[in-house]
């Protein structure tokens, strides 16, 4: 055996020598890259998403100091639920909102509209007014029942912005009626609901109604009714005709004793409403209708029943709609009413949801809001407006 | 003492030297195979499993190394940086870039040419990169986080006969098995207020795959080369025990809480490979024309998603749980959707031209391409291994300066590389319209420059 710096001549000796010189720094040079400090890994930013979720509760340091999160409007009596949001802007990464809720004045249900320049600060809640330094915000009334088909109590408002006018579509007990408004403020309803109760599978008159226009011009809603949800299309939003059966069903119950250990039964084997209706172009040009929902495990009048968000949807303007088996917020208070609102940032959802922020024991209605991506971040929050 | 005690002791080196080179073996991983392993080896496109009898062998074709004239050091650097987007946004995956080199030690056993070679990739930015993500979050697959390695390979190599060298090795790399202890109270209304300790341990354990390689000089202008290197997996084990009393502000703890989480994931996937190659020597050798072809045995990958397995103990409180407060119930058991993932045969050619040829030097002028079509299938249902077809084309220039200096009495080598690899856009379509991620497109490319030097004796 020889073992020599060169095979082939004579000058293995010297060579020799310098080689364990090398040698012996090749290690330390190793060693010197190897001691480099590592800085954090990337490789998932702005990854592609239908803009729905999942979604995370925002936290304390995404919300003003006077909000608890993820609380973002709230009040001990008007009990605020049932959110429908507007954006105020055209520009893609402004994150001004107007927010129109369900609440309890005056011992009726009205629609009352706020707004935040941040999609989170939102004027006249309870957050804003811990401020004594101003009189007390109160959120106007904007629409209430006072017509003879609404009965008493107004709901499930969905707000669009048509043609510089704001279109407010909402539920009442005769059906589904239309107000109109230049300013967002100062609504003119239709006198007859746009949505009379129907029959067959809807066992209750339409409530809960969403509506978009799609790429095509036409106008679609999607409703709740009885335990599911149904759609309705129409060339100008004012007269509507129903699709037929429901585009969302309850999924087929599961008995629990025949799934795997750690498996829940389906989060919405008990009902569906609250629809938001999403169209969007994906990339590739198709239309995706994505649709958020509140799905109930038990039927209505189940006292331990609880809920949570689903999406649903669909490719193209037409058909039922197939779901995630995975909800895509779920914090186990009685999340319900989703609605939705996307800017440059990200995707904010509000819910309805129990507040328990007073007492744990003894919680209420509150608006709650979720962000997606769950990894991503909000900018810092804004000041409370000083208007509606 | 005679010759033959003299011959006895070297043997005995000899002997520890190849022990180690069996036992310890390379350490290899995933950043060779796609930008290369030495600068003259990456302009020609990976093509020289038989052309090649530098440190770089180590990864190509160990069996080269028995051919190499005299110990050399060589050193180099080089640095891959990725511009990959999904839906024409650049989703900022890291450069793969750090120092590289080798050493090659040739000796003769019982008058058989023998050589032990030396070859690491160490990264400058962290030695390993390990990411168990959800199987439905979109990623490069084959980018992101795989090719952030160590690499650190010792073969060893005979010639025991003019026209056959046969070279081989053990590989191993570290895996991980830890545990990780969360202990303390949870305040279920104040998570500011919720004090947890945490404890994690952490071993690095050894995995290990062979790699063997062969090289037959047909005729004294055409070599043929077999090469086969093994399947190679990490495997992270982390186990997390939580306990912590529950509670509802200062009020004391209600209940106590215990996890038990046993994560088991298979991390860097490494396929079995086999590379059939050859070599032919043109206009008098001063051309090189080279082509490999590599078999990949993707069809085995094991995805790194993360099986999870939850028992949870959460006894009630005294007086069942309080209005608006649900008891945790764990975490489903994660359902893997099987990868749709095919086998895969990559070609590679390189060519080498030598320029220049003067007494004192020599100047080459390298090139090749390679195809790397994509073995992930359409992701059009819930997973998003986002992958596109790969093509490289690459370029470089090397100089030899024969034996310049009596304090190097070997040749001393520069070479360069660039390496650009293009994915052309692929649009991916969901077939599930309530796809959390909804359609994309995915494509982009790579840039890979590197600088060798080599230093014989």
């Amino acid at each position: 055996m020889e073992f020599t710096g060169r095979r082939e001549d004579g000058k293995g000796r010297r060579k020799g020598r310098l080689a364990t010189f090398l040698s012996s720094r090749l290690p330390v040079i190793v060693l010197s890259s190897c001691a480099t400090l590592a800085s954090a890994g990337h490789g998932d930013e702005n990854l592609p998403s239908s803009g729905v979720g999942p979604f995370r509760p925002l936290t304390d340091t995404e919300l003003s100091h006077a909000n608890v999160p993820p609380y973002v409007f709230s009040d001990t009596a008007a009990l605020y639920r049932e959110p429908s949001v507007l954006p105020l802007s055209s520009d893609p990464g402004a994150m001004a909102v107007a927010l129109y809720v369900v609440a309890h004045v005056g011992g009726h249900d009205a629609i009352v509209r706020t707004h935040a320049d941040d999609a989170r600060s939102f004027y006249g809640g309870s957050a804003d007014n811990q401020d004594t330094s101003h009189p007390r915000h109160v959120p106007p009334v904007v629409l209430k029942a006072d017509q003879p088909w609404e009965g008493t109590d107004l709901s499930g408002p969905s707000a669009l912005s048509v043609g510089g006018q704001v279109w407010l579509y909402y539920a009442a007990a005769g059906g589904i009626g239309l107000a109109q408004s230049s300013d967002g403020a100062t609504f003119t309803k239709l006198s007859q609901p746009v949505l009379a109760p129907g029959s067959g599978w809807e066992s209750t008159p339409p409530r809960a109604p969403s509506v978009a226009v799609f790429p095509d011009g036409s106008w679609h809603m999607l409703y709740a009714a009885g335990d599911s949800i149904g759609e309705a299309t129409s060339d100008d939003g004012k007269t509507w005709t129903r699709v037929g059966d429901p585009v969302l069903a309850p999924t087929p119950a599961v008995d629990p004793s025949t799934l795997p250990p750690g498996v829940q039964p389906p989060f919405d084997e008990g009902q569906v409403g609250d629809p938001l209706l999403l169209p969007r172009t994906t990339i590739a040009g198709r239309l995706q209708v994505r649709v958020l929902y509140t799905g109930w495990n038990a039927p209505p009048g189940t006292a331990s029943r609880q809920s949570a968000i689903g999406l649903a949807g669909r490719y193209g303007d037409a058909g039922p709609l197939s779901r995630q088996s995975a909800p895509v917020y779920t914090v186990a208070l009685h999340e319900a009413a989703p609605a939705l609102f996307e800017w440059s940032g990200g995707s904010l959802l509000y819910v309805q949801e129990d507040d328990t922020s007073i007492s744990p024991t003894t919680p209420f209605t509150s608006i709650a809001a979720a962000f997606a991506p769950v990894a991503g971040t909000l900018p810092p929050p804004a000041a409370f407006p000083d208007s509606p | 003492m005679g010759d033959e005690g003299r011959m006895r002791r070297p043997s005995v080196f000899a002997a520890v030297l190849l022990l180690v080179a069996l036992r310890a073996g390379d350490a290899r991983a995933n950043p060779l195979d796609v930008f290369g392993f030495g600068s003259r080896e990456t302009a020609m496109g990976g093509a020289v499993s038989a052309d090649v009898t530098d440190f770089s062998a180590t990864y190509y074709n160990p069996a080269g190394l028995a051919l190499a004239h005299g110990f050399e050091l060589s050193i180099g650097y080089f640095r891959a940086d990725h511009s990959l987007y999904m839906n024409g946004k650049d989703n900022g995956v890291d450069p793969v870039k750090g120092m590289i080199g080798g050493a090659v030690v040739p000796g003769k056993l019982f008058d058989v040419p023998f050589a032990i070679g030396v070859g690491f990739h160490v990264p400058d930015d962290r030695l390993t990169r390990v990411r168990a993500l959800p199987q439905d979050q979109p990623r490069w697959e084959m980018y992101d986080n795989r090719n952030q390695r160590l690499w650190f390979g010792v073969d060893a190599a005979i010639s025991p006969l003019p026209w056959l060298q046969l070279g081989g090795g053990v590989t191993f790399m570290a895996a991980t098995v830890a545990t990780l202890d969360i202990s303390g109270h949870v305040d279920l209304f104040g998570p500011s207020d919720s004090a947890l300790r945490h404890e994690v341990n952490a071993d690095l354990t050894l995995v290990a795959y062979p790699d063997f390689g062969a090289r037959v000089e047909v005729t004294k202008d055409f070599t043929l080369s077999a090469v086969y290197r093994g399947q190679f997996a990490l495997d992270l084990n982390v186990d997390a025990n939580v306990r912590a009393g529950v509670g509802l502000g200062r009020a004391g703890d209600l209940t106590t809480l215990g996890i038990l989480l046993a994560t088991d994931t298979v991390d860097s996937f490494l396929p079995q490979q086999v590379v059939l190659g050859g070599s032919w020597k043109l206009l008098g050798g001063a051309l090189h024309a080279n082509l490999d072809l590599t078999w990949i045995n993707w069809g085995a990958y094991v995805p790194p998603v993360t099986k999870l397995q939850a028992t949870l103990n959460v006894p009630p409180p005294q007086g069942g749980w309080p209005a608006g407060i649900a008891p945790p119930t764990p975490p489903a058991p994660v359902t893997i959707t099987p990868i749709d993932i095919h086998d895969t045969v990559v070609p590679h050619v390189g060519l080498e031209w030598r320029a220049i040829a003067r007494p004192s030097w020599q100047g080459f002028v390298r090139g090749g391409y390679e195809f790397a079509k994509s073995p992930i299938g359409a992701q059009t249902g819930p997973t998003n291994y986002v992958d596109c077809d790969r093509h490289s084309i690459s370029a470089g220039l090397g100089v030899r300066l024969l034996r310049p200096a009596s304090v190097l009495p070997g040749d001393v080598r520069f070479d360069v590389a660039a390496q650009l690899s293009v994915l052309p856009t692929e649009t991916t379509l969901k077939v599930d319209a309530s796809d959390p991620v909804g359609d994309y497109t995915a494509g982009g490319h790579i840039w890979n420059l590197g600088a060798t030097a080599t230093v014989g004796f």
